[in-house]
């Protein structure tokens, strides 16, 4: 689906490349989601699969969604970008880095160049986290979003397991 | 010990801090535009920021200076040192209203290319948030280059690198 492809948009960052996923990308992505930093319930390669396709249909459907983050000239580091599965009540920008790229902002200047992409192309904008993922919505808060406690959850999700930042909207 | 001098560009005029210009630079701290300086800070706080800014002239040789156009406070720049800072750092920020002319740009260039000249530093830093692409943005025409060894306080800062020219 070389087609597919060609409308994802390309996005520099000082360090990083955006840029569109891979059959090739699988193998450390799917690493990730089978560790324990994903806070992926049971995951299984399977699932993990589906969460691959997931991220990167939007580009299908909606026009927006996930990029591998890549370093300029190297390894894939991780994915950022946005997420409208029918479960969701809004466009959702999630971030995630592979073991040993953590500590050094990429999520945070990845995830602000998507951010930046996304103004004006999409209506709302918030990040389910975690509430006790204090690295994750330390990057939240750094990218200027709000805690939103009014904010509608995901279906089938609680407080006690999703706290919304909202970068904008509705 | 070193006098700050007042610098003019084309659209700006640099010039030495003054005590009144504290009530401005104290409410944009208050903000959330203050986070990418490790803000938001309270009033308290601000002060020892605005007071910091200031004695880099008595205690470095180099500190900072307000930025005016036309007769207007539009903003900071200048440079940090101190126990906090590994080497002199060029910084800037504007009052939200004057962004996006290119201001920010103008009037660091000003004051790197007084550095140069009155200064024999090989180069200085500019320590950027992940997250604030406009500052990246302005270090980047400045023609800083991007310092991945550069030692710098947070981790998770992106480095820029301004060369002495040759």
């Amino acid at each position: 689906m070389t087609g597919l492809t060609a409308d994802i948009p390309r996005l520099a960052t000082a360090r990083l490349l955006l840029r569109a996923p891979e059959r090739a990308d699988f193998d450390a992505y799917c690493a990730f989601m089978m560790s324990s930093r994903s806070h992926v319930a049971d995951p299984s390669p399977r699932l993990v699969w589906h969460l691959f396709a997931t991220e990167f249909v939007g580009w299908c459907l909606d026009g927006i969604g996930h990029w591998i983050i890549a370093l300029k000239d190297g390894p894939a580091v991780g994915v950022t970008g946005f997420s409208h599965p029918a479960y969701y009540p809004e466009p959702e920008m999630g971030w995630a880095l592979y073991d040993g790229f953590e500590g050094q902002g990429f999520a945070t200047e990845a995830a602000a160049a998507a951010r930046d992409w996304a103004q004006g192309r999409i209506s709302s904008l918030v990040s389910y986290t975690n509430p006790g993922n204090a690295r994750s919505i330390a990057v939240a808060k750094r990218l200027g979003a709000q805690a939103d406690l009014d904010a509608p959850l995901p279906q089938g999700a609680g407080a006690a397991t999703c706290a919304v930042y909202r970068h904008w909207g509705p | 010990m070193r006098a700050p001098p007042e610098i003019q560009t084309e659209r700006l005029v640099l010039r030495p801090m003054r005590a009144e210009d504290f009530p401005a630079y104290a409410a944009m701290m208050a903000t959330d535009r203050a986070r990418f300086m490790g803000g938001p800070f309270d009033e308290r706080a601000a002060w020892g920021l605005f007071c910091h800014d200031a004695a880099g002239w008595s205690l470095f040789g180099a500190g900072a200076l307000m930025i005016e156009a036309q007769g207007k406070i539009i903003g900071q720049t200048g440079f940090n040192s101190g126990p906090h800072f590994p080497e002199m750092e060029l910084g800037w920020f504007l009052y939200g209203p004057f962004e996006g002319h290119g201001y920010a740009t103008e009037a660091a260039a000003a004051m790197l290319s007084w550095a140069f000249e009155a200064r024999t530093e090989e180069s200085y830093v500019s320590y950027t948030d992940p997250a604030n692409t406009a500052s990246q943005a302005v270090a980047a025409r400045l023609g800083g280059i991007l310092d991945s060894e550069a030692p710098r306080q947070d981790p998770e800062d992106v480095v820029f690198r301004h060369r002495r020219p040759a």
